[in-house]
């Protein structure tokens, strides 16, 4: 008998993982003070995004801040500009999107890559964090990877890799959307001086690929189904 | 000190015209007109005598006023010089803090053109 209802839950988390992962990347969203980290995270990786755009594109990053509300700064020199720009709000879906997609592939996938972020993390400590507060802000991140590590079954691994990917793309979702604050500040307004194309253009760019994003990995959890 | 040695110096011609004017009233009422040209003669060169006097003490006090300036403004100009030169580095040592400061600002100047450089990305 508990071995027909122990069948019955496993294929019911199989069926619908990926709306219980969603609806829990939800519900941790609207909590105070537990969706602060992940709201850090967010952050963390549209500045890594920026930096990464700048050094790809032949920049340097000087410094990476992070702020308790989720904000953030990268200063970067040389690099093309409206790459860099663009590369947050995008950098910050595709890494989400690939969070969840290679937690999704493999387990040991999805500890290597935690071990990766991990190390990403540290290495922006020592090269790009100048002041406590971002230090403490990553130190926190990189905790939170290294929990995933100490995680004895890699199948719960794999499920916080995937919650980690859902919180980052739900937030770079939301996020584009506090540009239209009529300020004329951030990203979309770097992007308009450099094209200009109105900021909301941008702002509806980010969003919809987030969407994309979103959409792929549900159709993909539902073809599983 | 400068002050008094003028005042000493008009009181000494002051007192050289009072006897002149008082010698003159003496002669006018006694003496006939030959007597009295010769007796104004005399009184002429023993007016001129006193005026060199006079005038010679006057140099010798102007002439010891002067040396005592001059003894005195080399101690006055000495002593405000001292006082500043406790303040003003050497000559030496301005090129020195001059050409230090030309470096830092060197390495500010380039500070800055690389601020100029920088972008930030919220």
């Amino acid at each position: 008998m508990s071995n027909i209802s122990l069948a019955k839950t496993s294929s019911f988390w199989k069926k619908y993982h990926f709306f219980i992962l969603l609806f829990s990347a939800v519900i941790i969203k609207q909590l105070p003070l537990v969706s602060i980290p992940f709201n850090w995270l967010e952050s963390y990786f549209h500045e890594i995004s920026h930096g990464i755009a700048a050094i790809v594109t032949g920049g340097s990053v000087l410094r990476i801040q992070l702020f308790a509300n989720g904000a953030g700064l990268c200063t970067t020199q040389g690099g093309i500009a409206f790459v860099i720009s663009f590369a947050g709000y995008a950098g910050a879906t595709l890494w989400g999107w690939g969070i969840y997609k290679l937690a999704s592939a493999h387990q040991r996938v999805a500890q290597g890559f935690s071990v990766l972020v991990f190390l990403l993390i540290v290495s922006s400590i020592v090269f790009w964090g100048r002041d406590l507060l971002t230090w403490f802000i990553l130190a926190v991140l990189a905790a939170l990877f290294l929990l995933t590590l100490k995680v004895k079954k890699l199948h719960y691994l794999q499920r916080l890799m995937q919650l980690f990917g859902l919180l980052i793309l739900l937030n770079s979702l939301s996020s584009p959307s506090y540009l239209l604050d009529g300020r004329n500040l951030g990203d979309g307004a770097a992007l308009s001086a450099i094209t200009f194309v109105p900021e909301f253009i941008w702002v509806l760019i980010w969003f919809s690929l987030a969407l994309v994003a979103l959409y792929s990995l549900y159709k993909v959890a539902k073809k599983n189904n | 000190m400068h002050i008094s040695s003028a005042v000493s110096q008009n009181s000494v011609f002051g007192l050289t015209n009072q006897r002149n004017t008082s010698n003159r009233t003496l002669v006018r009422s006694v003496a006939p007109v030959d007597v009295a040209k010769a007796e104004q003669e005399k009184l002429s060169n023993k007016q001129a005598n006193q005026r060199i006097v006079t005038d010679e003490q006057a140099i010798a006090l102007f002439e010891k006023n002067k040396f005592e300036e001059n003894v005195a403004k080399p101690t006055v100009s000495s002593s405000t010089f001292s006082a500043t030169d406790q303040d003003q580095p050497s000559a030496k040592n301005e090129i020195a803090v001059a050409s230090y400061l030309a470096v830092g600002n060197l390495a500010q100047r380039e500070s800055v053109q690389q601020l100029f450089g920088v972008d930030v990305f919220a």
